[in-house]
């Protein structure tokens, strides 16, 4: 059992590692510090993606260290029972995996092994991260394992970032919700890293900038923290090669900005240091977009393309050479609808149709041969196509899965104008 | 003051968690406790289901009853239907408690068949005298009839119709047609006894149960006047006017005593122990547990990309009836907006992306049909929509700095 001086060093130490959490901490305090040592049977935490769930409920069960069994289980992990159910009982038993008794798959082995283990007598924290991975009968065990085990001194710790409306009036819980921060939260924890050698003036001066770029768009955490990291090497630069001094913030926002702009493109996308510069070149963007395919893959992919977003009765209309002048002024008209096909995604169509729209926009005369037909194949195999069914006794149906960007840059590099083929671009 | 209530509070706590004391229901107690000592007592097989809905108090009925029984008289074979998934695994489950596995110890591990063939002769070779009587309870009951074939129950069923070995059946659910899910042939093997535990119906019941759990009983280890001195501020905290309402509160929210005991778990928990419990802590508790709208968290909770994002989705969905939507469709809806208001409001298609991933993974969007969805591209995946307008409208308004031009559009309405 802890000492009184002890829990309030675990509160003080939570409350400063993790500022405006006094709230949830409190709760979480008031319900797992306790001297008679009763437990609820189970908590939900809900809260939005980088408010701290997971790391102070993980900090709380590292704090309290020996005077509880605990055990903590992403359930993102868990997709069969086994890989649920085995990490726990290692955990709560301390024992090795070869150790384990049997391979524990079903909950039936689970409840047995905790009771024989006589768990009944301990502390035991069961922390469930992600809970809503699991199944709705897992979560529902779980939230009855105290009443099952028929101990007092068992919790069991759900978090996740799905409210909690969602789950079943079956499931009782103690609720603790997590609240995104807001500005000046953010603002304050932001500066609280501040990086080695630079004075916090500048600090915030950058922040307050940096702030009023990215707030909009993101709200997340984690993501702003690796963000304001990366854009603060480069919003220094000129103070350190000199050419501008601290003072001077609309120069040095001047400077910035361009590189704001690139970061706010590519908010959670995972922007490194070394990539910020290879993302403001278009030609490599290009080159990546434009796959390296054989000739007459490209001119497929185009016309899988166009079979996907025309609909067949305007075939006629691009093909047909005969009606020339009519096709025309058609086109005209449907160019200021309202894309529709656009939105709602790429058709399906058969490989017969596949095959005359891609003699109609080749030039050149090929013979239809088997390595030309190998070619729908490679397409469907590298992903480019999607092909459905099974294609044995009928004709194989397809799905072009490519983007119109990527479309576009391949039929550039065959000199091919695309646009001119799309009825509703 | 001065008093300790540090022992009160953790002995309240205990027998909320334990939850085993029986509040009302002496007719059916009575009922159960004639069916179950036929069996016992002259070995005369039956069987009963108890329906009651969630948190009615099932378990603590049955429980209370074999309690009054004598342990030497029969033995009891606990089965959950959430646990015993299926019939292989219920019927494991069965011998180990009946403890046969030692009679021969290659049948818990044979076959399905081997253990069921096993089971059924050593009922058949039991009799109505000589032979200990067996209480099985099943749990769940309703989860036990979507086993294949309803085997397990047919048997069961079964050896209680013929006179063998002496077998009380009793199933615990909350499903009213629980008899209709049964197959004809398990039906008609079924003796049609059936116990109906009604819920509180009353504020009053629940009143008078917060006092109970609040109360301590005289065989607790306190000083008598530690306990006199918390029983009767229970008392005064019972008759307070504020108490009530609160009670009348979440009576309406749901009738049953589970929300009560969590209710006075987290109160008790958050009084220290020098402290008595007053009507602050149990009305404030009720705040934080039930009246926190956690939607609306979530949407406060929202960038303002997201926050937008959500917005067209609403629109999108009051505009087409709540037909599902893709990804192109509500970024076509989101760029036409922000295309005619501001710049700053203009972000990369990749952004957009990112946001609205975060949007399903919260799950305020569901996809739809998992199967149609397969061979789509993202961007095509088809959602559907678990706000509504009215909730984001009460959101906009909370929102902290929401710029106006999005509060306008939200009202606009227009495609």
């Amino acid at each position: 059992m802890l000492s009184k001086s002890n829990k309030t060093a675990i509160r003080d130490s939570l409350n400063s590692d993790f500022p405006f959490r006094d709230i949830q901490i409190n709760m979480l305090c008031n319900l797992f510090l306790t001297d008679d040592g009763v437990l609820p049977p189970c908590v939900f935490i809900h809260g939005l993606p980088s408010t701290g769930k997971t790391s102070i409920a993980t900090r709380l069960l590292y704090l309290l260290g020996k005077s509880v069994k605990s055990s903590i289980v992403n359930s993102v992990c868990c997709y069969t029972n086994q890989f649920l159910f085995e990490p726990i009982l290692k955990d709560l038993l301390q024992i090795k995996q070869s150790e384990l008794p049997d391979r524990c798959d079903n909950f039936m082995q689970f409840l047995n092994i905790l009771k024989q283990s006589e768990i009944q007598q301990e502390r035991v924290i069961i922390l469930l991260d992600n809970c809503e991975m699991l199944g709705h009968e897992q979560i529902v065990l779980f939230t009855k394992l105290q009443e099952l085990i028929k101990s007092y001194q068992l919790c069991v710790i759900l978090i996740s970032q799905v409210h909690p409306a969602k789950f079943d009036e079956d499931i009782n819980f103690i609720p603790i919700v997590f609240e995104q921060y807001n500005n000046d939260e953010i603002l304050f924890i932001l500066s609280k890293d501040i990086p080695k050698n630079w004075s916090l003036s500048i600090y915030q001066n950058f922040l307050t900038v940096f702030m009023g770029s990215f707030y909009g768009s993101c709200r997340d955490l984690v993501e702003l923290k690796h963000l304001a990291k990366v854009l603060f090497i480069k919003y220094v630069e000129p103070i350190e090669d000199g050419s501008c001094t601290e003072i001077n913030q609309p120069l040095l926002f001047r400077k910035i900005s361009p590189t704001i702009q690139l970061l706010l493109n590519n908010v959670y996308l995972g922007t490194s240091l070394e990539n910020v510069n290879s993302l403001s070149d278009e030609n490599t963007k290009f080159d990546k977009l434009a796959l390296d395919l054989p000739y007459y893959a490209k001119y497929f992919l185009i016309a899988a393309y166009i079979a996907s977003f025309n609909l067949p009765k305007y075939d006629k209309q691009l093909f047909v050479k005969a009606s020339n002048k009519k096709k025309k002024s058609n086109r005209l008209v449907n160019k200021t609808e309202n894309s529709t096909s656009q939105l709602v995604g790429p058709k399906i169509f058969s490989l017969d149709r596949l095959l005359a729209i891609f003699y109609a926009i080749i030039e050149e005369n090929t013979n239809m041969t088997a390595n030309l037909l190998a070619q729908v194949n490679t397409l469907s195999d590298l992903g480019l196509l999607i092909r459905l069914g099974d294609g044995k006794l009928d004709t194989p149906k397809y799905r072009c899965s490519v983007s119109f960007d990527c479309v576009n840059n391949i039929a550039r590099t065959v000199k091919f104008n695309l646009n001119k083929y799309l009825i509703d671009k | 003051m001065g008093f300790d209530f540090g022992v009160c509070i953790q002995d309240v706590k205990k027998k909320l968690i334990l939850n085993d004391q029986l509040y009302g229901f002496d007719n059916e107690q009575k009922q159960l406790l004639q069916i179950i000592k036929k069996t016992t007592d002259f070995g005369e097989s039956d069987s009963v289901i108890i329906l009651g809905t969630r948190g009615c108090g099932k378990s603590i009925l049955m429980e209370s009853v074999i309690k009054s029984l004598s342990p030497e008289s029969h033995t009891l074979v606990l089965l959950n239907g959430l646990i015993h998934t299926d019939d292989n695994l219920a019927l494991k489950s069965i011998i180990q408690q009946l403890q046969m596995e030692n009679l021969d110890g290659t049948f818990a591990q044979g076959s399905y068949a081997d253990n069921i063939s096993f089971l059924l002769d050593s009922f058949r070779t039991g009799n109505k005298r000589a032979s200990k009587s067996i209480i099985m309870v099943l749990d769940k009951f309703d989860m036990f009839c979507s086993h294949t074939n309803q085997t397990l129950l047919y048997n069961l069923f079964d050896s209680v119709q013929s006179q063998q070995n002496p077998l009380c059946i009793i199933g615990l659910t909350s499903r009213i047609d629980v008899i209709e899910l049964l197959e004809k042939r398990v039906k008609s093997r079924f003796s049609h006894n059936i116990l109906m535990l009604k819920s509180p119906s009353e504020t009053s019941q629940l009143l008078e149960r917060l006092k109970h759990s609040l109360t301590i009983s005289k065989h607790c280890k306190v000083k008598a006047d530690v306990l006199k001195n918390w029983n009767s501020n229970i008392d005064l905290l019972i008759s307070d006017i504020r108490i009530e309402n609160l009670i009348k509160d979440l009576f309406k929210l749901s009738n049953n005593y589970t929300k009560l005991n969590m209710l006075i778990f987290m109160a008790l928990s958050n009084v220290s122990k020098d402290k008595m419990i007053t009507v602050e802590d149990l009305t404030n508790t009720y705040t934080t547990l039930f009246n926190k709208d956690m939607i609306l968290v979530n949407l406060l909770g929202l960038s303002i990309l997201e926050f937008c994002l959500i917005i067209s989705i609403c629109h999108h969905s009051v505009i087409y009836n709540q037909e599902p939507f893709n990804f192109e469709m509500i970024y076509d809806r989101y760029s036409k907006f922000a295309l005619r208001n501001s710049t700053s409001f203009v972000t990369k298609r990749q952004v957009v992306i990112k946001a609205f991933e975060r949007i399903s993974v919260m799950q305020l969007i569901l996809p739809v049909a998992a199967i149609e969805n397969k061979h789509i591209l993202k961007e095509y995946r088809l959602y559907k929509c678990t706000v509504n307008l009215d909730k984001v409208k009460t959101a906009s308004n909370k929102y902290y700095r929401l710029p106006p031009v999005i509060l306008q559009w939200i009202d606009s309405n227009i495609i």
